[in-house]
């Protein structure tokens, strides 16, 4: 698992000049998503997805993380000049980036982002490369039984971490091993749920629900809310022509370095929870910041610290949320469920074992995300004001677009019209679900991690030979069902009444 | 709020009894082996769906969610209604055709009037999507 050579043979990879072009390629797509209003890098994942078919598994995993990185630095800029997250966990950064740019200095708030997004998404990038490794020779110690009360875990944390109702949020995951189990059953080929219709005999196809239930779904939103004469919002114009407005020094940078290691922490550790997300570390790592300074009343009036706090936490999630995945097997949140459904598209199932079965792609994907971290500041660096002109676009046009895109996405992934037919049908389900409050997140995980699951169950049933008493002899096992049980106690009933207080969940759920 | 979310726990309870008493007899018909019950999964998840919606029954609580108006619900039924049916001409008319289709009827809907962000919309859009895909990534459309 630690082979040197396989490590360099894997970062070696990484730097092929076409993954080099998909990696620029992706920080530029991900940059302008994440710029535009109205659209999501989940969106922009999902519809990734078929233009990854062609490629081999590492640049298509590449372009992917190439995206999410792209997406991160993209979605301040809007939060910055026009006070309008593009994307849910940039939010933070508008309570202090958009006063800084009312005071005359857009472009140093949009490099102050810059900046920390940078240090925070390499530096927990490190911490994956640095703990991931380790972290799956344990988890290959466990056994169907522990993967089972694993599994059962991580739903019911899941479900509790995200939306308002772990009810909802398991009756969503219910939804989500109902409609994985269409098809054929793994174990005796016989046909589940099919409709005498020959297209069902795969199943569902990850990629065209995944685009319908994600991206599809919070267009239909976005167009049916479109009112009539709606017009974008004014954006701030970025002329300072002082060297002083538009320029961060060193200096500035490294003045908030307590405020960006501890973000570093928070957003590490958050993204390694599955179910929390960006948004929580950005707004729980900006309170904390606010709390713990000696001036707060400084905070929202365009204070360095703010964007220090929400850009550096924000942007550890996305390396971190890697952690249970590649550990575990466990997407934690969408970008990491999609990233999976990627791998399993090119017949890579993620996990512990992919270390030893996949360490070169393993490797070599680490080696991509530091090269997009370098892309992606590179690029902001030369592109930001071009970005600025984006956020301008309308939306009547860009929902447009994105539609097409989704639509044709599908089609070619999955076979034609019936897979269209599926992405349409899971757009409306996925509206339905957004509007009465059930988590898309948990029933995409619960989609994906289905096979697994009744693999799980299937094999510790034949260990356990059906007798619950066995249980005594798997005492990881009990440690992780007990953690089940306490996860639904404190993120149950209780969970619901803090979420509603401080109700900060609500943008995880649009990204997580 | 409550009564909408006592009435989606009865909407979840039924359909995991419509699940268990009904379509999981009838629609997954394979014979129980020693490998596996291929009803089992299944039945986990009508389990799950009626003794959820039960306790949501039992332990609702107001939301923060708003149900749409009728004219949202209009709009919505609109849009899907274009989708299906522009899908459905697709393998017949072809995807330039189809897609120019789609979005002028899109554009109409979201009250675009600029003419130079309805023809990019109506004729760039279907062209560069279909140059990604046909010419780029090489993935024959209709």
């Amino acid at each position: 698992m630690f082979d040197l050579d396989l490590i360099i043979s894997g970062l070696a990879n990484a730097m092929t000049l076409t993954n080099i072009c998909y990696i620029l390629a992706g920080v530029v797509i991900g940059q302008i998503v994440g710029a535009t209003p109205g659209l999501s890098i989940i969106m922009a994942l999902a519809i990734a997805i078929p233009i990854t078919f062609a490629l081999d598994p590492l640049t298509a995993i590449s372009f992917l993380i190439s995206v999410n990185k792209g997406g991160t630095v993209g979605g301040a800029v809007p939060s910055i000049l026009i006070n309008v997250p593009g994307t849910p966990e940039s939010a933070a950064t508008a309570l202090d980036g958009h006063p800084m740019a009312k005071k005359g200095k857009p472009l140093k708030a949009l490099k102050y982002g810059l900046y920390y997004s940078f240090f925070g998404d390499l530096s927990s990038d490190i911490i994956l490369i640095l703990i991931a490794a380790p972290l799956a020779v344990l988890a290959l110690q466990m056994g169907p039984v522990e993967i089972l009360a694993l599994m059962i875990l991580a739903f019911t944390v899941i479900s509790g971490l995200v939306g308002n109702s772990m009810i909802k949020g398991l009756t969503a995951a219910a939804f989500g091993f109902l409609l994985a189990s269409v098809g054929l059953d793994p174990a005796t080929a016989s046909p589940r749920f099919t409709f005498g219709m020959l297209d069902l005999y795969d199943g569902l196809h990850l990629t065209a629900l995944s685009i319908g239930a994600l991206a599809m779904s919070e267009l239909l939103h976005g167009m049916v809310n479109t009112r009539r004469g709606e017009k974008s919002a004014a954006s701030i114009k970025i002329n300072s022509k002082s060297k002083e407005d538009s320029h961060v020094s060193w200096a500035e940078v490294l003045a908030n370095k307590f405020v960006a290691f501890r973000a570093l922490i928070i957003g590490t550790i958050i993204g390694a929870i599955p179910g929390l997300g960006s948004t929580t570390a950005g707004f729980l790592s900006y309170s904390i910041t606010k709390q713990s300074a000696k001036d707060p009343e400084k905070f929202g009036t365009g204070d360095p610290r703010g964007i220090a706090a929400t850009e550096t936490a924000n942007s550890a999630v996305v390396g971190a949320n890697l952690i249970p995945l590649l550990t575990l097997g466990i997407p934690g949140n969408i970008a990491a469920a999609l990233l999976v459904s990627a791998l399993m598209i090119h017949g890579i199932q993620p996990g512990p074992l992919l270390f030893e079965e996949q360490g070169e792609l393993v490797y070599g994907m680490f080696g991509a995300m530091l090269i997009a971290n370098f892309c992606n500041l590179g690029i902001a660096q030369f592109c930001m004001r071009f970005w600025a002109k984006v956020i301008s676009a309308p939306k009547t046009v860009v929902f447009a677009a994105a539609l097409l895109l989704c639509l044709t996405g599908a089609y070619v992934a999955d076979g034609g019209t019936f897979a269209a037919f599926i992405a349409i049908i899971m757009a409306v389900v996925g509206y339905l679900m957004r509007m009465f409050g059930y988590s898309i997140v948990a029933f995409i995980v619960a989609f994906i991690l289905t096979p697994q699951l009744e693999e799980s169950i299937i094999q510790a049933r034949l260990i356990t030979d059906g007798d619950i008493t066995m249980l005594v002899y798997h005492p990881i096992a009990i440690a992780l069902l007990v953690l089940s049980v306490a996860s639904v106690v404190f993120l149950g009933p209780r969970g619901n009444r803090k979420k509603k207080a401080k109700n900060v969940t609500a943008g995880d759920e649009k990204n997580a | 709020m409550i009564l909408k979310e006592r009435l989606l726990g009865v909407g979840g309870a039924l359909f995991g009894a419509l699940l268990l008493l009904y379509l999981i007899p009838t629609f997954v018909t394979g014979e129980v082996t020693e490998s596996g019950d291929p009803s089992f999964f299944p039945r986990i998840a009508g389990w799950l769906f009626l003794v959820l919606g039960g306790l949501q029954i039992l332990f609702a609580t107001p939301s923060e969610e708003t149900l749409p108006s009728k004219q949202e619900m209009g709009r919505l039924v609109l849009f899907v209604g274009a989708m299906v049916l522009g899908t459905s001409l697709l393998p017949i008319v072809g995807f330039l055709p189809y897609s120019m289709g789609l979005m002028a009827v899109i554009v109409l809907m979201v009250f675009e009037k600029r003419p130079h962000w309805i023809a990019l919309t109506i004729v760039g859009v279907p062209i560069g999507t279909w140059l990604l895909f046909e010419q780029i990534l090489q993935r024959p459309l209709p």
